[in-house]
């Protein structure tokens, strides 16, 4: 079922498009991750969903309501939309302590007093932030401060809460707890989140889903696992994990092996048609063997991981990224065969 | 430190600005649109525009000279200003400087002192036959030449300790509000303690610098009094005392065209301000705000006391001591010995004149009436022009902030001309006094307010909108008490111009509308003396202080509306 | 779209209001062109007067005028330099809302007069009046005289050191001991500079020698005073009346003044404060009346008394001098005629010679 629905968004700040004719689903209970490089255009994204920027063109329904349509001159106000949004600096209050700063929603939409209460109490059970009501913002460490913006998010039940980079300043064992905590939180309440962050960890961390965001555009949506697996363009493929791009138009020898190796990886060698002419594959999809081999590369860099050792093998003139196991190690320099067992064909931008 | 380009703010305030755009427009542009045309030559006599009074001063090697000390004076007394106040805010505000109480109260003292009054202390201690003269050059032979007072320097000194309480005022509101943590966070990184002052806290508080700055210079540019007692000796003429000097010979079309390139420079200087903050917008009033976490002057901590005590001393306290001495003298330049004595001088300002009382009355209500409107006027003004994208906002604020650079004698018959025929007919009433004090107080409501809101995290107000409140509860909640310092130091600083202002008083008050500046004026100008004069100033600081006190003990701000269950 | 609709209505709001501002003025305009009828500011039988002068003597003139005519008066008092300023503002904007005005200098009003904002008015009382001071053909009546002087500090100069005469002070032994208030910014002032420019051999560079002495400049006269009162000068050029009262008030204080006056005898030099009727077609007949009945009053033996208890000086041939002033005082009378064509040149010469070098 549809929670939500962005159609042929456009949003320009003066002549620079933000926003590029963006079209967008989300499913009602499911955390979406939008992903995506700074500048890429996902906070105006959310900001245009709350309902805090306007747009150029597009529309933006939510829970079968209309909350913004260019066309046909609807523009819900952001206090209407029935949106929370935890903010990247959390944005709590200064001059509220943590009991004003969550029941604010609640007080502004005129709860009765004991219900609020009850409801604030309950939340602040659920992001376990007992006890500090009479603190102040400042008096908080950052995760409290994350879990005071949550809370105060969760109080009115959204229909749809936004996440905008909300996770980045916390440490990566933090962010992790919290990842699984917003989870468990998320399940619990049925909720529907859009996640917006630079990070991939953190979006696979939590998402159903993946949406990544490129110029203004979506570039590819679908559940994390066949985005990371099945990267349609070039971007997807590089920015979601590490890959490998390999080009049939290439003079090089090497290249032109590895190009032959990968097309009979990607096992439907027809399919290929020759204007595409890019493969992606995943640094674990490349083996590397100490025995001869048809492809031959020399290890440039070796990164212990702990569970994997990433290598660079130096293959003719280019960098090939590899991930193996830890139970064969190569030195430096250690001349090496290069194989291939997966690749995907990607349209190339 | 959060950089963030200038976005598209939803819009709310919309229904607000109509209104206050035709005030702007209405109460300040129309009356300086009317100078304008005088200073074209356009009269009712005479419809014809020309250039000839631009040309004349413009020609005039003495404008340039005026312009260039004015240009050097402002400049100084900014500088020296804002060393000054924002050193001594940094310390109330962010060290462990022990007795914080006592420095605001005597910084915000120097401030109740005219600045003429102020002038005047000064001359008595540099002048010629100054105290600090006869002491160092006649009797201790310390210096080869007595000091001069009357010098531009001279005027830089007096404009500096005058000003520099707004500075102070603005400062420690905002370094107050600032985010600690960024500092702390440079010190951990490595920084000391005076490397994390120059490269985090002073450029988080280049807005509300420049700001305050911006508010001083152009102040300054447009200040005649001190200019006059201390310049005018030794032929030091700055472009305020050459409009007077027109408006003196009556000439009122050269008086226009000089104001008009006071405002000019004005107008650059504005230009410059909003050009340094374009690019960048700094945040520093968020969630981490108020976290108290003082710097340890250590060892310091009581010579750095003596010292601002030392200074404190020099700017406020031996200034107003003179002035309260003076008010007790029976007669100007007698030596303070008990039989010089009397209390005459408080007995003859009240003596059976109903005029002082209703002055006081008058003044009081006038103050008190403008410095509401400029506060509520400045806020508005200050929230479109940061808070959201109508077209020309900047240039609302610029308006809004001309009459800072207009000498008072020239505002006053600006108001003349706008306001003295029908259907405009306010001239004559008291009206048009109070109509032009909220046109000479409004720089102020917009430049403390300005400063706070362009320091202000935006996201805050996001957070409260997408929480469920309308536009005005955002307002309401969260900007309004966050921005509650500057405009109540917006408030107190258009009080105290309206009790102490002069010119405006003088040209434009009816009968029945007398005010404690025309009772100064026609104190001084006439058989009183300046020993009258500087009882009234000694009343004026009084009641000041008392007001203070009792807003202070009475008008604590009350705790936050809260349901809070505990 | 709410945006503009707001903006452009606010815009037109604006467009009215302004229009209606300048269309006011511009309309009076025409009328005066046409009939020279301006809109009367005032109430039947009420007047208003613009003086300047200490306040206490303006109330005693209130009083004095209102013994017999009843509550007919409005006096705001106010500086010579704000009376002169206020009243040119509002001629320019066309409608001068004082119908007497007195003080200030005759150069002033012989500038209104040119703008023909003043009326004609020859006072019965006129026959009484000293020969050297009817001047202006009624378009305004000297009614009291100050005298420019030196006044001096009696602690800081010797008996033999006080100046006889204006030569004097152009002498070696006054260099950085004198004030004056600068002639660019007070109308005073300028008058005063007329005169010791006007006087006899001196010219220029009597005002040369007082800046080659170290003259210090101050923005009124009154200002000058002080500067001999708190020693930092030891004499100034100033009128007398006002040195009058202050010497007056310590005496009520009962101190001994320091200062003190030094008579030159080339002759004080003679300002006079003038009064006028403003010009007005629309206004009532019996405020005419009252307007030259306060003319009157104000020349009248009663009115010249009260002056002089102010140390003003009578323009009558049948009054006696204010105390202080000594009964063998001579005065010098400037060219006012000459005075205000030379204005320009006067401030000219004047700023030219106190900013040199």
């Amino acid at each position: 079922m549809i929670q939500a629905e962005i159609a042929d968004l456009s949003k320009k700040y003066g002549k620079e498009v933000v926003i590029n004719d963006l079209n967008l689903r989300i499913n009602k209970g499911e955390v979406l991750a939008v992903v995506g490089p700074s500048g890429c255009g996902k906070t105006t994204l959310l900001q245009i969903i709350a309902g805090l920027t306007g747009a150029e063109k597009g529309s933006v329904v939510l829970a079968g309501r209309t909350l913004l349509s260019v066309e046909r001159n609807i523009s819900v106000l952001p206090e209407k939309r029935k949106i929370a949004m935890v903010f990247q600096n959390y944005a709590l209050w200064p001059h509220y302590n943590v009991w004003q700063n969550i029941s604010y929603a609640l007080r502004v939409r005129g709860v009765e007093k004991s219900k609020c209460e009850k409801i604030v109490k309950e939340t602040m059970e659920m992001v376990r932030l007992e006890g500090k009501q009479k603190r102040y913002p400042h008096e908080l460490s950052g995760g409290e401060q994350q879990r005071v913006a949550l809370a105060r998010a969760l109080v009115i039940r959204p229909d749809l809460l936004l996440f905008d980079e909300s996770l980045s300043n916390l440490d990566a064992k933090m962010k992790e707890k919290m990842l699984r905590e917003i989870k468990k939180i998320q399940q619990e309440l049925r909720l529907t989140i859009v996640h917006v962050t630079h990070d991939q960890h953190e979006a696979m961390g939590m998402a159903d889903r993946i949406a990544v965001m490129n110029k203004g555009r979506i570039e590819q949506v679908g559940v994390v696992e066949e985005v990371y697996k099945y990267p349609v363009t070039q971007f997807v493929a590089g920015f979601i994990g590490t890959a490998n791009f390999i080009s049939g138009s290439s003079d090089d020898i090497t290249e032109s092996k590895l190009w032959r190796r990968a097309v009979r990886a990607a096992g439907n060698e027809n399919e290929i048609q020759e204007k595409e002419k890019l493969l992606s594959v995943r640094p674990e999809d490349v083996i590397i063997k100490r025995e001869k081999g048809e492809i031959i590369g020399t290890v440039a860099k070796a990164i212990y991981r702990g569970n994997a050792i990433d290598y660079e093998i130096m293959a003719g003139k280019r960098l090939l990224y590899v991930r193996t196991g830890t139970r064969n190690l190569y030195e430096l320099g250690a001349e090496v065969s290069i194989d291939m067992v997966r690749a995907v064909a990607i349209k190339c931008n | 430190m959060k950089l963030r380009k200038g976005k598209e703010r939803s819009q709310g305030p919309l229904f607000i600005s109509g209104p206050v755009i035709l005030i702007v427009l209405g109460l300040v542009l129309y009356p300086l649109l009317m100078l304008f045309l005088f200073s074209l030559g356009i009269n009712l006599h005479d419809p014809n525009i020309t250039g000839a009074y631009y040309l004349q001063a413009l020609s005039d090697i003495k404008t340039m000279v005026a312009l260039k000390n004015t240009l050097y004076v402002a400049g100084g007394v900014t500088a020296v200003a804002i060393l000054l106040g924002g050193g001594l805010a940094w310390l109330v505000a962010r060290t462990d400087i022990p007795h914080k109480r006592l420095i605001e109260i005597i910084v915000f003292l120097t401030f109740t002192i005219p600045s003429y009054i102020l002038a005047v202390a000064w001359i008595q201690l540099l002048g010629r036959n100054g105290f600090i003269n006869r002491l160092l050059y006649e009797k201790w032979q310390f210096i080869a030449e007595p000091l001069d007072i009357y010098s531009l320097e001279g005027i830089i000194l007096v404009m500096a300790l005058h000003s520099f309480p707004l500075v102070f005022m603005a400062l420690v509101s905002a370094l107050k509000m600032n985010d600690k943590t960024l500092e702390m966070a440079a010190r951990l990184a490595g920084a000391s303690r005076m490397k994390a002052l120059f490269t985090v806290t002073l450029p988080l508080m280049l807005p509300n610098i420049l700001s305050v700055g911006l508010l001083v210079f152009q102040q300054t540019m447009a200040c005649f009094g001190v200019a006059a007692v201390i310049g005018l000796p030794t032929s030091n003429y700055v472009l305020t005392t050459r409009i007077y000097s027109a408006m003196s010979r009556l000439d009122l079309p050269s008086a226009a065209s000089t104001s008009m390139i006071l405002l000019l420079c004005s107008g650059v200087v504005f230009c410059l301000y909003n050009y340094s903050l374009r690019s960048k917008r700094y945040i520093n009033i968020n969630s981490q705000s108020r976290k108290a976490e003082p710097v340890s002057l250590g060892s310091w901590k009581m010579p750095m006391f003596i010292g601002v005590f030392l200074l404190l001393s020099v700017t406020t306290i031996i200034p107003l001591g003179s002035v309260v001495a003076t008010s007790f003298l029976k007669s100007w330049g007698l030596s303070l010995r008990f039989e010089n004595m009397t209390i005459n001088n408080y007995l003859t300002i009240f003596g059976g004149q109903t005029i002082a009382f209703r002055a006081f009355f008058n003044s009081i209500t006038f103050a008190f009436i403008a410095a509401t409107v400029t506060a509520i006027i400045g806020t508005i003004i200050s929230y479109l022009s940061t808070r959201t994208t109508i077209k020309g906002r900047k240039y609302l604020e610029f308006v809004a902030t001309w009459p800072l650079t207009v000498p008072g004698t020239v505002l006053a018959v600006a108001a003349v001309l706008a306001w003295i025929n029908a259907p405009l007919r306010i001239y004559g009433t008291p009206w048009i006094l109070l109509i032009t004090y909220i046109v000479a107080c409004l720089p102020f409501g917009v430049r403390n307010i300005n400063g706070l809101l362009q320091g202000m995290d935006p996201l805050l107000e996001d957070a409260a909108r997408v929480s469920g409140a309308s536009w005005l509860r955002t307002f309401k909640d969260i900007t309004l008490p966050l921005i509650t310092p500057g405009i109540k130091a917006g408030w107190i600083t258009a009080f105290l111009l309206v009790l102490r202002e002069i010119p405006i008083s003088i040209l434009l008050y009816s009968a029945g509308a007398e005010t404690i500046g025309v009772l100064l004026y026609s104190m001084r100008s006439d058989t009183g003396g300046l020993e009258t004069v500087s009882a009234v100033a000694v009343i004026l600081i009084v009641l000041i202080v008392a007001g203070n006190v009792l807003i202070g003990k009475f008008g604590k701000p009350r705790k936050e509306a809260t349901n809070d269950p505990s | 779209m709410k945006k503009k609709v707001i903006s452009i209505v606010s815009i037109v709001l604006v467009c009215v209001f302004l229009f209606s501002g300048c269309g006011g003025s511009a309309t009076t305009g025409v009328q005066e062109e046409k009939e020279e009828v301006q809109a009367y500011a005032g109430k039947e039988g009420r007047i208003t007067a613009y003086i300047s002068g200490p306040d206490q003597m303006l109330k005693d003139i209130e009083e004095g005028f209102e013994e017999t005519h009843g509550d007919v008066l409005d006096v705001l008092a106010m500086g010579c330099g704000p009376l002169a300023q206020k009243v040119n503002a509002e001629a320019e904007a066309g409608n001068v809302q004082a119908d007497v005005i007195w003080g200030a200098e005759p150069i002033v009003y012989i500038e209104f007069q040119s703008k023909g904002i003043l009326q004609q008015y020859v006072s019965p009382e006129a026959e009484a009046l000293k020969k050297e001071y009817v001047v202006g053909d009624g378009f305004y009546t000297l009614c009291n005289a100050r005298y420019g002087v030196i006044v001096y500090n009696r602690e800081r100069v010797a008996d033999s050191e006080v100046p006889v005469s204006w030569q004097q002070l152009a002498g070696e032994n006054w260099k950085n001991r004198l004030a004056i208030a600068d002639a660019g910014q007070s109308a005073m002032a300028l008058a005063l500079v007329a005169g010791l420019v006007q006087m006899e051999e001196r010219g220029w560079s009597y005002l040369q020698a007082l800046k080659d002495n170290g003259v210090m400049l101050t923005q009124q006269n009154n200002q000058a005073i002080e500067k001999v009162a708190s020693g930092e000068v030891d004499a100034a050029i100033a009128p007398h009346d006002g040195v009058l009262r202050l010497i007056k008030k310590d005496k009520k204080a009962g101190i001994e003044s320091k200062l003190a006056i030094a008579w030159p005898k080339e002759g004080a030099l003679s300002v006079q404060r003038p009064i006028a009727i403003v010009a007005n077609k629309s206004r009532p007949e019996i405020n005419n009346e009252l307007c030259h009945e306060f003319v009157d009053f104000v020349i009248s033996p009663a009115g010249q008394k009260i002056a002089a208890k102010y140390g003003f000086i009578s323009v009558r041939n049948d009054q006696s001098l204010p105390d202080g002033v000594p009964k063998d005082v001579k005065g010098v009378s400037i060219d006012w005629n000459n005075a205000v064509k030379e204005a320009g040149e006067l401030r000219n010469e004047f700023d030219r010679i106190m900013t040199s070098k």
